[in-house]
């Protein structure tokens, strides 16, 4: 079964009392271990669609199957339990916890999973820190570092809780050329490493080429799907 | 638990001066009420010390009825030898009662043999009375070096306001005329052995004489008490030894009542006030927490919606969300009132240390504050409290918060 299965899903956001509607009958399916890549202008249902496989949101019709689970049935506290578990997020503006170092940051969503010993713990956070370069910038405040750090410790604070999807909005909006790349080869090597899927949505459509499978978004429909070789054959 | 209160701290600090400054609000208020409190209680405790201990005692226990027609000073409301003997039992067996003090209480005139004024007399055992209201003798200016003998048969001391309006100096006789019960007329002569300072203000007449006096003055073959001054071993135990008298007068046979300096004196609603505006400074501390951390804490969660989203997103449960803001108000709490209490404390110290001293209507007061560390625990969780109390909207609001659209908060 695939990990992400998404089945006619549509999403409609009420506007000041005009429906308007952000994914259009969208189905699609998600394999594990993979590196995938939304692209589409703005608009086009990118953050509505990993809103929704990140059980932020919930569809309007369809069904979103996250790893089996049917998002829509989960309540806030099931929905905020099964993040923790099974998803890890990267957000375009970083969102570093200000009053956290580096270390905390990473550390934060361990703490929400009970389970995780003191030791074992600090092991991830120091590993993942090294993974990503930012071993020596451990007890820096996020006020200290470059963007393109502190996106590197979202990437290594998404994956810290060993989940099977990361998702990543715009996660390279907000860094230069040469910083995106360096940001999005660590995203890839993550995946190599822990075999995490990994899907983020971009405009950059140099960044896209990145991803062994690309979705092209436009008005709440895919318009074009394929893997990495077809893709860029079609550009 | 540990986490949450770091990151709580660390978010009251990210903002240092609106921190600060709404918790030395906070502090100020807590300030106000431990100085206030300290003053209060200290002038309260100090007026109560002065009545029950130079008039009226703890405690007094008089014939059923007499309260009543106290203004009047009735002789016919008394308790004979055997009733006096049964109350006597009574208070020897109470092992709260440290002494007790007979009385009779009487109107009578005064005369100087050229001048005649009235006199609120009590007949009282000087020895009995000295180890109930032990400040007595204080206001009590004699020719006696002894203080053990401030009064003797034959003698009288008479009120302030009476020497003067009378002319009368220690050591001139004068002459007690009064009527005694069946409604006799009868005088004796007396000396004026002292003059005493009334605690009951410039309209105060009551003087003192010898029992035996008494007795003889209003034609008794035996003392017939009016009145039953207790003084206790602890103050704080005023309420359970009323209660323990209270039941045993409670029979039908029994012809005493009893009644605790409160009901006796005019000072009891002063008190009364005292602990009144004690309350309403209280009301503004808590009025000052409630809208401090409110205040504070609506900012502080209007300002982080976006960081609410992420930590939403990466899997805390809206729970610990509530807890996390509820644990910064109280944070708050806990800061300011820690600062407000040692702030308190200190000024409390430095006035103990330069002591105000005050005349209150006729008498010196001599202030030395201090708070019961009750009052100070009291206060501590009062705060600690409003501040839980004025953090659970903000914080339910941010538990609330559906993360998609907190993300999207700019």
């Amino acid at each position: 079964m695939s990990l992400i299965h998404l089945q006619e899903v549509t999403k409609t956001y009420n506007t000041a009392g005009v429906p308007v509607a952000a994914l259009k009958n969208l189905s699609l399916s998600i394999e594990r271990q993979t590196f995938v890549s939304f692209i589409g202008p703005s608009g086009s249902g990118k953050s509505t669609l990993l809103n929704l496989i990140g059980t932020l949101d919930k569809p309007t019709g369809g069904k979103v199957l996250v790893d089996g689970v049917d998002v829509a049935t989960l309540n806030r506290s099931d929905a905020a339990a099964f993040r923790g578990n099974t998803i890890g997020f990267v957000f375009q503006n970083f969102n570093l916890i200000p009053v956290l170092n580096v270390y905390e940051n990473v550390e934060y969503p361990l703490l929400m999973l009970k389970h995780v010993p003191v030791k074992e713990r600090r092991e991830r956070i120091l590993n993942l820190l090294d993974k990503v370069g930012m071993l020596d910038q451990k007890d820096k405040y996020p006020n200290q570092i470059s963007g393109g750090q502190k996106q590197r410790v979202a990437v290594a604070r998404a994956l810290v809780t060993n989940p099977k999807i990361v998702l990543a909005d715009e996660p390279t909006a907000n860094l230069d050329h040469a910083t995106a790349f360096k940001v999005i080869s660590i995203m890839h090597e993550m995946q190599k490493t822990f075999g995490t899927t990994f899907v983020f949505s971009t405009h950059d459509p140099k960044i896209v080429g990145e991803a062994e499978l690309i979705y092209t978004l436009e008005d709440g429909f895919i318009i074009n799907n394929g893997r990495k070789e077809q893709n860029r054959s079609t550009r | 638990m540990r986490n949450l209160i770091k990151i709580a701290v660390r978010n009251l600090f990210r903002y240092n001066r609106r921190t600060l400054l709404t918790s030395s609000l906070i502090a100020f208020g807590v300030v106000l009420v431990i100085v206030f409190g300290g003053l209060a209680i200290s002038f309260k405790t100090q007026m109560v010390g002065v009545i029950t201990n130079t008039a009226l005692g703890d405690l007094q226990i008089h014939k059923k009825g007499y309260v009543e027609s106290i203004d009047n000073l009735p002789l016919n409301l008394s308790l004979s030898e055997s009733e006096y003997a049964a109350v006597e039992q009574v208070l020897r067996e109470m092992p709260e009662v440290e002494a007790y003090s007979p009385r009779i209480k009487f109107g009578a005139m005064i005369s100087n043999y050229a001048q005649t004024s009235n006199i609120r007399l009590s007949a009282i055992r000087p020895e009995m009375e000295q180890k109930t209201v032990t400040d007595l003798v204080k206001r009590i200016k004699n020719d006696s070096a002894e203080s053990g003998a401030f009064l003797r048969p034959g003698e009288i001391v008479v009120p302030e306001n009476l020497m003067k309006g009378l002319g009368l100096n220690i050591g001139d006789e004068i002459v007690l005329i009064a009527t005694n019960k069946d409604g006799s007329v009868n005088g004796i002569p007396v000396r004026i052995s002292g003059v005493i300072e009334s605690v009951l203000g410039p309209m105060g007449k009551d003087g003192y004489i010898h029992i035996t006096d008494a007795m003889a003055l209003l034609r008794m073959d035996k003392a017939e008490i009016i009145e039953i001054a207790v003084k206790l071993k602890r103050f704080e135990e005023l309420g359970n030894v009323y209660q323990t008298l209270k039941r045993s007068f409670d029979s039908a046979e029994s012809v005493a009542e009893v009644h605790t300096w409160e009901e006796l004196s005019p000072f009891s609603s002063v008190a009364r006030i005292v602990d009144l505006l004690i309350i309403v400074v209280k009301f503004i501390l808590i009025s000052i927490v409630l809208v401090s951390i409110l205040n504070i804490m609506t900012m502080s969660v209007f300002e982080r919606v976006a960081e609410i989203g992420t930590i939403a997103a990466i899997g805390t449960p809206p729970g610990r969300i509530l807890s996390m803001f509820l644990l910064e108000g109280f944070s708050m709490g806990l800061l300011s009132t820690a600062g407000g209490v040692l702030v308190g404390l200190g000024i409390i110290w430095l006035m103990n240390f330069t002591r105000i001293n005050f005349r209150f209507g006729p008498m010196d007061v001599s202030l030395a504050p201090s708070i019961p560390a009750s009052e100070v625990i009291v206060t501590m969780v009062i705060v600690m409290l409003v501040s839980l109390f004025a953090s659970f909207h903000p914080a339910y609001k941010a538990a609330r918060m559906e993360p998609v659209d907190a993300l999207g908060h700019v």
